[in-house]
């Protein structure tokens, strides 16, 4: 299943991270720590991304983490296409804010 | 030795029992002076035979000292990580306590992603911990996971199954 998922700010902050290195698989504190954003607020956007397509996750190598001792971590990556398909959503969201003449348009006082 | 007279030398027995004389009293001299030399080397010996001793004590004594010294610090160590120990056992066993929370709150989520959400939590948690987070701030956060990151996973991934069944 896909579909554009709803562009908050939030979202577009999590896209923005995880664009900054697109093939770089990213943890959720990870994402958390750079965006400053709660788990609370992380998990369902990222939920979203994953079910629009645009994201896919998977458990880490367990070498990895038996070797460190710690809990495994689920990874999050861009999916094929999906850095691309980001990309253009943030470019839609942000231009119209910065082009539109409609945040311009301000009734003149007295008339 | 004397020379005759068709050229030939002759051993002459008087003058060899005077070179025999010299030659003995030449040996005992030599012996006199090893015996000397072997009581002075014994003393010597001795001597060092008492040092060594007297070495060997002295490591013995200070080995000992260092041994106890060593002990005495780990013993302190032990003692530190001992008043350490039971305090974060007491603090996990109270996370642990409170994930419960989570797993109260799991419930909301859809069956098949429930275990997978509990973990990337617990994993967040730990991550949390090892970056020195005090533990007031970790119970903090699993309240938030469990009353807020919890449901609003829950609508959004429950909104998902109802879109795809339509």
């Amino acid at each position: 299943m896909s579909y554009v998922p709803r562009l908050t700010e939030q979202t577009v902050a999590v896209l923005r991270a995880m664009l900054a290195a697109p093939t770089t698989p990213r943890w959720g504190r990870d994402i958390a720590n750079e965006t400053g954003l709660k788990s609370g607020t992380l998990h369902p956007i990222l939920a979203r991304l994953e079910q629009a397509g645009w994201v896919v996750s998977a458990w880490e190598d367990p070498a990895e983490h038996e070797d460190a001792g710690r809990p495994r971590r689920r990874y999050y990556q861009f999916a094929p296409g999906g850095a691309e398909a980001a990309r253009c959503a943030i470019a839609t969201v942000v231009a119209p804010t910065k082009s539109s003449p409609v945040g311009r348009l301000r009734p003149q006082l007295g008339h | 030795m004397a020379i005759d007279q068709g050229g030939k030398q002759v051993s002459n027995p008087r003058s060899e029992a005077t070179n025999y004389d010299e030659e003995l009293s030449r040996i005992d001299a030599s012996i006199a002076d090893l015996k000397n030399r072997e009581i002075q080397y014994a003393a010597e010996r001795s001597q060092l035979e008492a040092k060594i001793q007297a070495a060997k004590l002295q490591r013995d004594i200070l080995a000992h000292d260092n041994s106890k010294m060593t002990a005495r610090k780990l013993s302190k160590k032990r003692k530190k990580k001992k008043v350490k120990r039971p305090r974060a056992r007491a603090e996990e066993r109270k996370l642990n306590g409170l994930f419960g929370l989570i797993h109260l709150m799991s419930a909301l989520l859809p069956s098949n992603l429930r275990g997978r959400y509990i973990e990337e939590w617990r994993g967040e948690l730990y991550d949390m911990r090892m970056e020195g987070a005090p533990w007031r701030n970790c119970v903090i956060q699993v309240v938030v996971i469990a009353l807020q990151a919890v449901p609003r996973l829950a609508v959004t991934l429950r909104q998902a199954v109802r879109k795809t069944v339509d």
